[in-house]
């Protein structure tokens, strides 16, 4: 499994994993953007994000914290704190 | 009273023992008079489950199996202090639900190193002379997605439906040896696996799992029967196969 020595990222890196999980080109996502915009946000994306955040920054999120986001900046604020 | 799947005096090994099903069927095992054998990677967990097996004399052997070309030696050494073995169950796994689009070579290895690749290795470890009685049973713990499909399990199911294969090409390679060589397939049951998707899937879609299972979901105790029912005499004419534990999960 990849090791990440800190696990935290930059904004610009979330939003850079948001993208490969809608597979969208680099820099489509921004923070602002609610969820109901993103195309291909589906069940599947949802599942990815919550692998992705486990895998690279050792969160351990649920479906329900989820649901409750409306944004990416909601998304990122689930984080921990752990987007620098 | 005749109980055919009476273990006493048998030396067993269980992968996977500090939790779930290989917990349940280690203390099932124990409970049915073997000895057992616990290995996982965590300590804490397997000295949990030996508080709650029956009898004496069961060993706590944390291990990672990610060492993969140690296995056959660390079992060897294992039989000249304890015995041979009359039974292994592998039931050490790690999950997967990503869709393949964002799968990676360095996220699916260690699924087929320690689903796949460690069944492999317990089995040449295990077959090796003195390692084990004959007769003797090894069980691989497979699942219903190895015999059905489901999105975002692609390397979960290719590393659980290759142990079935697994399983047919040894049973006749090895039948000769006196090992018989099985899989059980479980569908969804009550355990820290489960608990883990729970998080990861929407009311509805986890409301669909359990209608998909007619009878049910499953508990940990269903599948330990079967395991049981697969290493003791019971399944002395039995080998190359798969049983489905599945309340009717695949049966659809």
């Amino acid at each position: 499994m990849m090791e990440f020595q800190t696990k935290q990222m930059t904004q610009s890196q979330f939003l850079q994993e948001i993208d490969a999980i809608l597979e969208a080109p680099p820099g489509t996502t921004t923070v602002g953007d609610t969820l109901a915009s993103l195309q291909g946000w589906d069940s599947m994306a949802i599942i990815s994000f919550i692998s992705m955040t486990d895998e690279k920054l050792g969160c351990s999120l649920n479906i329900d914290q989820l649901i409750s986001c409306k944004t990416v900046a909601d998304l990122a604020g689930l984080c921990d704190g752990k987007i620098v | 009273m005749l109980n055919p799947m009476d273990l006493t005096g048998r030396l067993m090994l269980v992968t996977g023992a500090s939790s779930g099903i290989g917990r349940e069927t280690a203390i099932l095992l124990s409970q049915l008079g073997a000895r057992v054998v616990l290995v996982a990677r965590n300590p804490a967990g397997l000295e949990q489950t030996r508080s709650l097996l029956e009898g004496p004399d069961h060993r706590v052997e944390p291990r990672d199996l990610a060492a993969l070309n140690d296995i056959p030696g660390w079992l060897q050494g294992l039989s000249r202090e304890l015995g041979a073995f009359s039974g292994l169950v592998h039931c050490a796994g790690l999950q997967m639900t990503l869709p393949l689009r964002l799968v990676t070579v360095q996220q699916l290895k260690p699924i087929i190193e320690i689903n796949l690749t460690a069944a492999i290795m317990l089995a040449k470890g295990l077959r090796q002379k003195e390692v084990h009685t004959s007769p003797a049973s090894l069980v691989l713990l497979s699942s219903a997605m190895g015999l059905v499909g489901s999105a975002g399990r692609s390397v979960y199911s290719a590393s659980k439906s290759a142990l079935l294969g697994l399983a047919r090409s040894l049973a006749i390679e090895l039948a000769g040896e006196g090992l018989r060589v099985n899989c059980v397939a479980p569908a969804f049951v009550n355990s820290e696996m489960l608990n883990d998707l729970k998080r990861r899937l929407r009311p509805e879609q986890l409301a669909a799992i359990e209608s998909a299972h007619p009878l049910g979901i499953g508990h940990v105790r269903d599948v330990a029967h079967a395991i049981a029912f697969l290493v003791a005499d019971t399944g002395r004419w039995i080998t190359g196969t798969t049983l489905a534990v599945d309340g009717g999960y695949t049966a659809q």
